[in-house]
């Protein structure tokens, strides 16, 4: 092997590195696990209030928590530009000019914050707080994130 | 007879035939029963049976929905459709009687005997029963009147010629039940009113409905993805009777996701129907013959 080969596969070996590493740590992946996190805590949440799981108020606040933290996190991690690069279904009009999505995402925060504050101690109290949260959920998908392929 | 006149003869003869054939098929006054008006259900049958999707302007919220001055427009691969002003004014339908109404949804006819296109999904509303038809007309006789003229569909040769519609008529058109289901109310909704099988079954060449692949999924109309298949041999496989009804009801899926795409109407819609049609829905559904989703092209 010959000094200008091994520095090719050298050079290759790095690039194949550093774009996996940035693939694992690019903004899209990112809030995608964000995504995931708020979907997992949903399930739970969404059989309290379907009547599926019986009301426990720890877990629902703790749920409501760690949706709190996914979302503040996932707010951080749509910088423009990032609706190509790796598979998203992010649509660009998140970073237009009208675009209401980040007052969407602290209208989120501020839903989840006001539900954990309330500290429901029943399904009835805690229903309109959670029909609040998946109402900022859904009014942003169906705005912002374009249709499965 | 000279062979050449006997030719000219035959000609004429099958050119009439084809006329005849083609014709128009309205229903015939004396079977239409008059009902007694009952808003609360013709708000009902407005709601399962769309309306608002396709005739309000496009995005509409709240009361904006009600407001059916028509105008959005389909591209399909036969043209684009307009849909038209069917609010209660001179331009809309203010002048139709029930029975006008009864003629345009079980047989696609126009109060002046013409074919209606099937991007109007008479094909399903074949199957609707008269009286919800009286009921539906009262309703929308209390919406908002718009003064709005209809825009005419932007159709290549041959489908601009309305009257070829009579054939694709004769293959398409049946107004019997698809489907053997026990769940006769969900049969319903399904088959007729809802017409979900508009998108949710594939069409073939001539754009009729495939019934071996009735609700199995069908390529996205509107270009990307594909729209799922709801047998329990496809996408909802594990989803329970409730798990369907809470999705009409709310949108989330089993998994908590969201709908998407053109359904995010039919929930709107859907979430106004009553829980027990919901459940009758997603029993008709789970009952269908299961079908495997068709192969990615």
């Amino acid at each position: 092997m010959n000094f200008r080969k091994t520095t090719l596969t050298t050079f290759t070996v790095f690039a194949v590195a550093a774009s996996a590493f940035a693939a694992s740590h690019s903004p899209i992946t990112e809030r995608q696990e964000a995504m995931k996190a708020v979907g997992g805590q949903m399930r739970t949440l969404g059989g309290m209030a379907q009547g599926k799981i019986e009301y426990d108020d720890l877990i629902a606040i703790s749920a409501l928590e760690t949706m709190r933290d996914a979302a503040a996190t996932a707010q951080q991690r749509f910088p423009e530009g990032s609706d190509m690069g790796a598979e998203t279904r992010a649509m660009a009009a998140i970073w237009a000019t009208d675009s209401d999505f980040d007052a969407r995402m602290t209208q989120l925060i501020a839903n989840l914050d006001a539900a954990i504050a309330a500290e429901p101690a029943d399904v009835a109290s805690f229903a309109p707080l959670f029909g609040a949260v998946a109402g900022s959920c859904k009014g942003c998908h169906e705005k912002y994130r374009a249709p499965e392929e | 007879m000279r062979l050449k006149s006997k030719l000219f003869i035959g000609a004429g003869l099958a050119g009439l035939a084809l006329w005849f054939a083609s014709a128009p098929r309205g229903l015939t006054p004396g079977n239409w029963l008059p009902v007694e008006p009952d808003l609360a259900r013709g708000e009902q049958v407005f709601n399962i049976g769309g309306c608002a999707s396709c005739h309000m302007a496009k995005d509409a919220e709240g009361n904006e929905r009600l407001v059916l001055a028509g105008g959005q427009a389909f591209a399909t691969e036969f043209g684009t459709f307009y849909a038209p002003n069917i609010s209660p004014s001179a331009e809309g339908i203010g002048g139709w009687s029930a029975f006008d109404l009864g003629n345009a949804l079980l047989r696609g006819v126009s109060p002046d005997g013409a074919h209606y296109y099937p991007a109007f999904p008479y094909a399903s509303y074949t199957r609707m029963a008269p009286q919800d038809v009286a009921y539906l007309k009262g309703y929308l006789d209390t919406l908002p009147p718009v003064a709005t003229a209809n825009r005419p569909h932007d159709l290549p040769f041959p489908f601009n010629i309305r009257r070829s519609l009579g054939f694709w008529k004769l293959l398409f058109l049946k107004n019997g039940p698809v489907v053997a289901s026990d769940e006769s109310r969900g049969q319903y909704l399904v088959e007729a009113m809802g017409h979900c099988a508009e998108c949710h079954t594939p069409r073939n060449l001539l754009g009729g409905l495939d019934s071996a692949r009735w609700l199995a999924g069908a390529p996205n109309p509107e270009g990307k993805g594909r729209v799922p298949n709801l047998t329990p041999g496809g996408d909802l496989a594990n989803w329970s009777v409730d798990d369907i009804a809470y999705y009409l009801e709310s949108g989330f899926t089993p998994e908590f996701d969201t709908a998407g795409s053109t359904m995010v109407e039919v929930v709107e819609n859907l979430s106004q129907a009553t829980p027990e049609d919901r459940l009758a829905i997603a029993r008709y559904l789970k009952g269908l013959p299961a079908l495997p989703n068709a192969p990615k092209p």
